[in-house]
């Protein structure tokens, strides 16, 4: 029995990781409609920079995650200026290979500057516990949980209450109609852009003490924040959070109750996404159009 | 023109021909250059559909597999190990066009890299079928010379671009390009996209395939990473669109080029991460600046200097599609 | 009289097609004045080209003195010219209050934006009953309110409607120009295009006969009626002056 309450916690924890993972990716699509197949690097960079900020500079992964995220993000919407804004009208091919390009130039600036050797960060907290009766919590997952639910509360607030926000939201809708409010619909482009990329560092800054960091984490993190972002409904940020929690407990329930289950956990995010492909390809919350 | 086709057909009869007298270095260069060849036909008839595949090595790996498991567990020669390869590859592919049905683009997209992945973990997961992490290696009493090899990858790379031509003269061929302008507009013009989704991706699948499943039987030894490895896929595609999307010389070139610039930077700089750096930047460069591709710009060259007149441009300027 | 709207040569068009190929006409300070004719005459592209939605060709577009062509689209609004576009085009899965405010983005618009948002709300109480509603789920009448009432929020000196008629209903017509005419009794000047002519009438002081991208009648609305021009530009052919 105590298995279960195990696999509860862990998902839980799981989720809150996996819904920062996403939200940023669903958001930038959102609003520009550009899937960016350089999301996983963001991630990595945000890991190498609390790496980097811990080895050389002695801070803390949660102290030095601000300014990671800042400059990840602002380091992005350069790169959204001077090369992804070209292809905002272009067909969705030059899209995808445009990012894909990007994506794959990032991973290997990484690989050639810091080699693929796995790296991680030690914290106090990496390797102590709960411990309740027969639970076993781990204190990095669960700080890394609530930075999480804090930084996903943040962007909610910020979406609905500020004006930035608001005509971020706008901008989602009906980008000309945006435009004759005032709205600078570019900026905003690259605005979400940022906050996409500042979100994914963030996730690889706590993702630096719990896992391991190569220059090539970030591919598998985007095939999972995809299906993450399939599953939720594309276009809607509110279903990425409700699939990253789906997907946190499919893997973690897989990994405890079936046999292997470590292994196999790997595998559901792509299968989730193939059964929701088949099924219900909008997705649970989706809105963006998905057939022609 | 009728030139023009001999000279092809020569050098195909060349190319084939060649492992017979060539050194083993050459041969080995013919493999790769084949493979690729094979490899970047195929992502090029799906992309020609509007179809952007990002994990073409799942076909290639699955064509491995196959080939290495009927030939381990059953005891099948070389050829007839390519059947099963070229059949699990089409078939593979047809499931996806099914499963993502009238989806846009995009999803077929991210089910191409689900899928490479999800064959991945699979593979791991299943020593007892495919030898799981550790890998296997194929039952050496049944390995053909490398110089067979590289014979039968040169002619199925030849094949393979002669399938490309002979469909480029049937109505397929517009009826890609309207698929990859407007499905709508082709529904109208009688095409059933999904039935043509999946002749076309299955097409493409059973190429893929074939060349994964030659090639295990050249190197010998295959485990999961080596299967669907990320850099079959990033080479199946740098390949036509460095040659030219959408054109017939374009792949051809385009693998040409992408192993001699392998080479080059294997040579100059030593490192692998160069060269993935290389062909990152390639893929940006391209998409950016030269959208057609060697061959493509080159046709639009010609063609712009033999017209001699500058179009005045109405109206704002469109990114010039793939 | 202050001319406010300038549009001279207007040539404009998508991509390879030509929609206006000559288009003049000046709106001047405080008036109404209608756009008229048939589907396809260009009616809605000379309003996107105003405010940017498109670059025209040639032609020259003043504001206020100011050369609109120079100025970004979405800086135009800061200037103070509004577009109520064709089609409503709210923000759907928004509030009908934060439809408004978003109205109210422009630095000029901001700091009075509550006062102004009671004067919308005044103007259309139907709106402050919905306030809190999505806008999508509104209807087809309501949205049109909302649309102007956006379009009011920034505070404008002319109001450009696209089209206020499409879709509704005789008596939603009758309350919308209602509150149109009221808008224009405020002092903003508009430049109103319509299909339904009668309705355009009903607010119009000064109207131009729109075919084939080019201007082929103007005169106060008065004179347009008597001259026949209207309706050989709605339906697109050249008859004799009929006499009604």
């Amino acid at each position: 029995m105590s298995f279960f309450w195990q696999c509860l916690i862990d998902s839980l924890l799981l989720g809150g990781l996996y819904s920062l993972m996403s939200i940023g990716l669903s958001l930038g699509f959102g609003v520009t409609r550009i899937i960016n197949f350089a999301h996983g690097e963001m991630i990595m960079f945000g890991a190498y920079g609390a790496y980097f900020a811990s080895i050389l500079l002695g801070v803390d992964p949660l102290l030095s995650l601000p300014l990671v995220a800042i400059v990840v993000a602002v380091t992005a919407a350069v790169l959204f200026k001077a090369l992804i804004e070209k292809v905002l009208n272009a067909p969705h091919i030059n899209q995808i290979l445009l990012l894909f390009g990007i994506s794959l130039a990032l991973q290997n600036v990484a690989a050639i500057l810091w080699t693929g050797d796995a790296r991680s960060v030690a914290t106090p907290y990496s390797l102590t516990a709960f411990e309740f009766e027969t639970l076993l919590v781990p204190h990095g997952r669960v700080i890394a949980f609530v930075v999480a639910i804090i930084l996903i509360i943040a962007l909610f607030c910020w979406l609905r209450l500020s004006e930035l926000g608001r005509a971020t939201r706008a901008v989602a809708e009906n980008g000309q109609a945006a435009t004759l409010m005032g709205i600078n619909v570019s900026r905003m482009y690259m605005l979400s852009f940022g906050i996409n990329a500042a979100l994914g560092a963030a996730t690889g800054a706590i993702s630096s003490f719990l896992l391991t960091i190569t220059p090539f984490m970030g591919f598998h993190m985007l095939a999972k924040a995809f299906a993450i972002v399939v599953l939720g409904g594309l276009g809607s940020v509110p279903g990425t959070i409700i699939g990253a929690f789906a997907l946190a407990f499919a893997e973690t329930w897989v990994s405890y109750y079936v046999p292997e289950g470590n292994g196999w956990a790997e595998g559901v995010a792509f299968i989730v996404l193939l059964f929701v492909l088949t099924i219900r390809p909008k997705g649970i919350l989706g809105q963006a159009e998905a057939v022609h | 023109m009728k030139l023009r086709i001999a000279l092809y057909v020569l050098l195909a009869v060349v190319a084939v021909l060649l492992p017979l007298v060539a050194p083993p270095i050459v041969n080995n260069m013919i493999l790769r250059v084949g493979s690729l060849v094979m490899l970047a036909i195929s992502w090029n008839l799906a992309a020609n559909a509007g179809l952007i595949s990002l994990g073409h090595s799942a076909f290639w790996g699955l064509g491995s597999y196959a080939a290495l498991l009927v030939a381990n567990k059953l005891g099948w020669p070389f050829f007839a190990s390519l059947v099963p390869a070229m059949i699990i590859g089409a078939a593979s592919a047809a499931a996806i066009a099914v499963i993502t049905g009238r989806l846009k683009g995009i999803f077929f997209a991210i089910a191409m890299l689900a899928l490479s992945e999800g064959l991945r973990v699979i593979a791991v997961m299943t020593p007892d079928f495919t030898g799981g992490g550790a890998g296997v290696f194929i039952d050496q009493a049944l390995r053909p010379t490398t110089q067979t090899v590289a014979m039968v990858t040169a002619f199925c790379a030849v094949a393979c671009a002669a399938i490309a031509y002979l469909i480029s003269l049937t109505p397929f061929h517009y009826a890609c390009r309207a698929m990859r302008n407007n499905e709508s507009v082709s529904e109208m013009l009688g095409i059933n996209p999904l039935r043509f989704r999946i002749a076309v991706l299955s097409l493409s699948g059973a190429m893929a395939s074939l060349a994964g499943g030659v090639n295990i039987w050249y190197s010998g030894f295959l485990d999961p990473m080596i299967g669907f490895d990320l850099h079959v896929t990033i080479l199946a595609q740098i390949a036509p669109i460095l040659g030219g999307i959408h054109t017939l010389a374009g792949p051809i070139i385009g693998a040409f080029a992408t192993i001699g610039l392998s080479e080059l930077t294997r040579v100059l700089l030593g490192e692998q991460g160069v060269s993935l750096l290389v062909y990152g930047l390639i893929l940006v460069f391209s998409i950016l600046y030269m959208p057609k591709g060697i061959v493509g710009t080159w046709n639009s060259w010609v063609e712009y200097r033999s017209r001699g007149a500058s179009r005045a441009k109405v109206g704002a300027t469109k990114a010039a599609p793939l | 009289m202050n001319t406010l709207l300038d549009v001279e040569g207007l040539r404009a068009g998508y991509d390879d097609s030509i929609v206006l190929e000559n288009i003049s006409i000046t709106v001047n300070e405080g008036e109404v004045v209608a756009l008229l004719g048939a589907n396809g005459s260009g009616k809605t592209t000379t309003m996107r080209a105003v405010t940017g939605l498109i670059q025209p060709f040639s032609g020259k577009i003043t504001f206020d003195g100011h050369d609109l062509l120079a100025v970004e689209p979405h800086k135009r609004v800061e200037l103070g010219i509004a577009l109520c576009p064709e089609g409503r085009q709210v923000f759907p899965n928004i509030s009908v209050e934060e439809n408004l405010f978003l109205g109210s983005f422009c630095k000029r618009a901001r700091p009075d934006r509550r006062q102004t948002l009671e004067r919308v709300y005044a103007l259309f109480p139907k709106l402050a009953e919905r306030r809190e509603q999505k806008a999508g789920l509104m209807s087809g009448g309501e949205q049109q309110m909302l649309a102007v009432g956006r379009a009011l929020m920034s505070k404008p000196r002319m109001l450009l409607l696209d089209e206020p008629s499409l879709g509704l209903s005789p008596k939603m017509v009758q309350i919308l120009f209602g509150a149109i005419a009221q808008v224009a009794k405020s002092g903003i000047s508009i430049l109103l295009v319509e299909q339904n002519a009668q309705a355009a009438f009903a607010v119009a002081t000064r109207g131009y006969a729109i075919a084939m991208g080019r201007v082929t009648a103007s005169g106060t609305i008065a004179e347009l009626t008597k001259s026949g021009a209207l309706q050989s530009s709605f339906l697109g052919s050249h008859l004799p002056a009929a006499s009604a």
